[in-house]
């Protein structure tokens, strides 16, 4: 290890990764499930993210309450949010092909980028919280506590997505309907229906991220287009159709960068992580924790 | 045939341009097992698929009990009653064989039984009972195509479609198969089978049409067209 000064400051850079990985984890778990179910790239997951942080900037600027009530506050909205953009949107044009639905996908993120632009300017904000500089320190190693809150946060979703989708009979048909739109509506189910569930479930984790973000990073209209490539980057890490996959993805991106960002500098994590990116598409392209495609009949 | 479950009357169905049934009709009887025999590619899946809602005809009706299935959607025909199992099985391979079970049952008003269909389908075919946390893609051939079938009885059917059942499986499973198809008819589910295999088909058949390329050409109970020279020169040409 003779890269890092001791070991403290290897394991400090780890757990910066990982918290900051845990983000992107969270947006890349929504964008699994949106093109698990509809083969839709959601490309604007990002923009939704950063719409959920100026959320949480007016929420904090006008009121008193504290940011981390945002999370409570932006599941039901994004929930209802995810399911207008659904069935006013995307039901209609998911019909004709996938690639309208990626050139929507496109509109919207740079509909919404020029909005937040226009509305609310493209000045950086930040949310300021109580425990901005409080941090714990556990054998030398800092954490600090927004980071552990949103870290927490990052899990508890991750968990509750898994058992949605595993342990409710909704959550089974969403995992019917990724596999087989088809005999899924033979047996009853109503495709756009789970589909439209799926959707608000995508932008909701958008949501959560989002608030993450802004409790964490200063952000402006545009800042989301990069989380929307490393939440597909995770994504790809993980393997597409697996909730835990996608967190270990964000978590795995978020380490490489910020390792690489200390060993090689800082304006080399991207390039670094892009990388190791390329290399698991050659040698393992069905990714880390990804479902086979072979068994179907 | 006062009887009548289902009627398909007069039914145009097109892939796009190529018209894929011409002008068919027929009609299952209650309680009875209705084949429709055919060669591949004769639009025997396209029919299944057309009463069961995944096709729509451009002209003609299909009733069924007194009501119009017409541009109704899959799911809502599900819902009437009509359960089908496509061809190739197509379960949820990566879901468990429970799993599929329990979204056989996924209706809200058959999802209250779910514990007594689950039940009723274990009767029939033990052997997924021993398999229910294995994921079903990992199942034999016959196993699978019991899992198709067992998953669509889990709706309850009234009117059961099945879709070329012994496609690809060895001749003791397909013996198997058709032994139950016959028990399930015998406790009240009216069939309606799609088949290749003619010589099993007639077995257990009350009453089949023939259909070519697109077309109903012949129809009549087995043995009737057991005598039919026609019927013989195009089915059992190489064993009659």
């Amino acid at each position: 290890m003779h890269w890092f000064s001791s070991s403290t400051t290897f394991f400090q850079v780890l757990v910066n990764g990982v918290f900051l990985g845990c983000m992107y984890g969270v947006a890349a778990i929504g964008l699994s499930l949106i093109f698990g179910c509809m083969q839709i790239i959601f490309i604007a997951q990002g923009a939704v993210m950063i719409l959920a942080a100026y959320c949480i900037f007016w929420m904090v600027s006008f009121s008193s309450i504290s940011p981390f009530w945002g999370f409570l506050f932006i599941i039901p909205v994004f929930l209802g949010f995810g399911w207008a953009m659904y069935s006013g949107l995307f039901q209609r044009v998911a019909k004709t092909g996938k690639n309208p639905s990626l050139l929507l996908a496109f509109g919207l993120m740079v509909l919404l980028e020029q909005l937040m632009a226009f509305f609310f300017s493209s000045n950086f904000r930040s949310v300021p919280t109580k425990y901005a500089s409080t941090a714990l320190r556990l054998a030398e190693v800092t954490f600090s506590v927004n980071r552990i809150i949103v870290a927490f946060v990052a899990f508890i979703s991750t968990a509750l997505v898994f058992l949605f989708l595993r342990k409710t009979i909704i959550g089974k048909a969403v995992r019917a309907v990724s596999e087989d739109m088809e005999a899924a509506a033979f047996l009853g189910m109503r495709p756009e229906w789970v589909s439209a569930v799926t959707f608000s479930i995508g932008i909701a984790l958008a949501g959560i991220a989002g608030v993450a973000t802004c409790i964490i990073f200063p952000f402006d209209p545009y800042f989301g287009f990069i989380f929307s490539l490393k939440a597909l980057i995770a994504v790809a890490f993980g393997g597409l159709g697996s909730v835990g996959g996608a967190l270990l993805g964000g978590v795995i991106l978020g380490v490489l960068e910020s390792l690489s960002a200390y060993i090689i500098g800082g304006g080399w994590a991207d390039a670094a992580a892009y990388a190791v990116f390329l290399l698991v598409l050659i040698f393992k392209p069905e990714g880390l924790l990804g479902r086979s495609y072979g068994e179907k009949a | 045939m006062e009887n009548l479950l289902l009627k398909v009357e007069n039914i145009d169905v097109f892939h796009g341009d190529a018209q894929a049934l011409w002008g068919v009709t027929f009609n299952v009887e209650q309680h009875k097992i209705t084949a429709l025999l055919g060669a591949n590619g004769a639009g025997k899946s396209t029919l299944l698929r057309t009463i069961s809602g995944a096709n729509r005809p451009s002209r003609g009706r299909i009733l069924y009990s007194q009501s119009l299935l017409v541009g109704l959607r899959p799911e809502k025909i599900t819902a009437m009653g009509i359960s089908h199992v496509p061809e190739g099985r197509r379960l949820f391979s990566s879901l468990t064989v429970l799993e599929n079970l329990e979204l056989g049952a996924y209706l809200p008003s058959v999802r209250p039984l779910t514990k007594e269909s689950l039940e009723r389908v274990f009767g029939l075919f033990p052997v997924l009972k021993s398999r229910i946390h294995q994921s079903s893609g990992t199942l034999s051939g016959g196993e699978q195509q019991m899992l198709a079938i067992g998953r669509a009885l889990m709706a309850r059917p009234n009117l059961l479609l099945l879709d070329e059942p012994s496609l690809g499986l060895a001749p003791i499973v397909i013996k198997l198969l058709f032994d139950t198809i016959r028990v399930l008819n015998q406790d009240g589910v009216t069939i309606l089978l799609v088949e290749q295999n003619v010589r099993k088909t007639l077995e257990i058949a009350d009453y089949v049409f023939v259909l070519k390329t697109g077309v109903m050409t012949m129809e009549g109970q087995p043995d009737q067209l057991l005598t039919n020279p026609e019927f013989r020169r195009a089915f059992l040409g190489r064993i009659g």
